[in-house]
């Protein structure tokens, strides 16, 4: 289920739709460990089709970085794109899921 | 804040580093000092236009502050001289019951500051760093300061404050950065998890 959705208008576009993001899911997922990468392409495909009602297929990493204290950020896409981008970040703390984005870019 | 106070002296997660990294996510504006203002706006409506003189003459302070970026870098005392926010407030006279204050800069840059942290006493409109004018890509002619936000708080080439009641995510917390940013409670992401 989604939390908030931000959504870039072409009236009130801000600085997110120029740079080609034209809205933002904040997912919002019960708590678990996740034990991998194959767990986080996991979490990052069922986020997609929970938000977007679509099958992304297989998703691939783009880049994960170590970020403070035990918080990792992952940085993921579909392994094939169609029409419209998607991007998926996700942010672990140790191994605990803690935040799931959904892009959607034009 | 943490110098002599009996806490670590760096925030949790956090390293020194000698030096800025310079980030420009939107680019770095081209700002005519003659045309710059501030723009003072509550919920959206104009209160004031301030040049840089008007401002300068609200009064500077001068602050040595450590300054934390999210990305987990910290420098060690920078020396910061500028306006302090609530000054500038009580000197507009903006009621003080806004929850937030969001800002907007040249670049088209957003960021988004909870009223507790804005009016907090070291959070400044910098015009100096380290004794100087600010360089251009230290965000010239004025830039926030926020000792205890992580820096994408303070943003660059700022441009609009405008003292709001119902919150709006600017850019990085649109991109799920945390709404208050604080660094001791280490609030770099929000959470999404129940």
């Amino acid at each position: 289920m989604t939390k908030g959705f931000t959504l870039c208008r072409e009236s009130d576009p801000g600085p997110l739709l120029p740079r080609g993001i034209v809205g933002v899911f904040h997912h919002v997922q019960p708590a678990r460990v996740l034990e991998g990468l194959g767990d986080v392409k996991k979490v990052a495909r069922d986020a997609v089709i929970d938000c977007l009602a679509k099958d992304p297929g297989a998703m691939v990493l783009d880049s994960n970085e170590n970020i403070g204290t035990n918080y990792m950020l992952y940085r993921l896409r579909p392994s094939v794109e169609e029409n419209g981008k998607i991007r998926v970040r996700i942010v672990t703390r140790g191994k605990q899921l803690y935040q799931t984005l959904v892009l959607l870019g034009r | 804040m943490g110098e002599g106070s009996g806490r670590p002296k760096l925030p949790p997660g956090q390293y020194y580093a000698p030096d800025f990294t310079i980030y420009k996510v939107m680019g770095q504006p081209s700002v005519d000092e003659r045309l710059w203002r501030l723009v003072v706006k509550r919920n959206g409506v104009e209160r004031a236009r301030l040049g840089l003189e008007e401002l300068e003459n609200l009064g500077l302070e001068r602050l040595r502050v450590d300054f934390h970026c999210v990305t987990g870098w910290s420098v060690a005392n920078v020396v910061w001289e500028g306006v302090p926010v609530r000054r500038l407030v009580e000197k507009l006279g903006i009621d003080k019951g806004f929850n937030w204050m969001y800002v907007e800069s040249y670049d088209g840059y957003t960021t988004v500051v909870h009223r507790d942290d804005a009016l907090d006493p070291r959070a400044m409109i910098a015009l100096k760093l380290n004794g100087r004018p600010l360089e251009p890509e230290q965000g010239w002619p004025a830039r926030l300061v926020f000792p205890h936000l992580y820096g994408w708080k303070g943003a660059k080439w700022v441009h609009v404050l405008d003292f709001i009641d119902e919150y709006r995510d600017g850019y990085w917390e649109a991109l799920g950065y945390h709404e208050r940013g604080r660094v001791w409670e280490e609030e770099r992401f929000k959470r999404t998890v129940v």
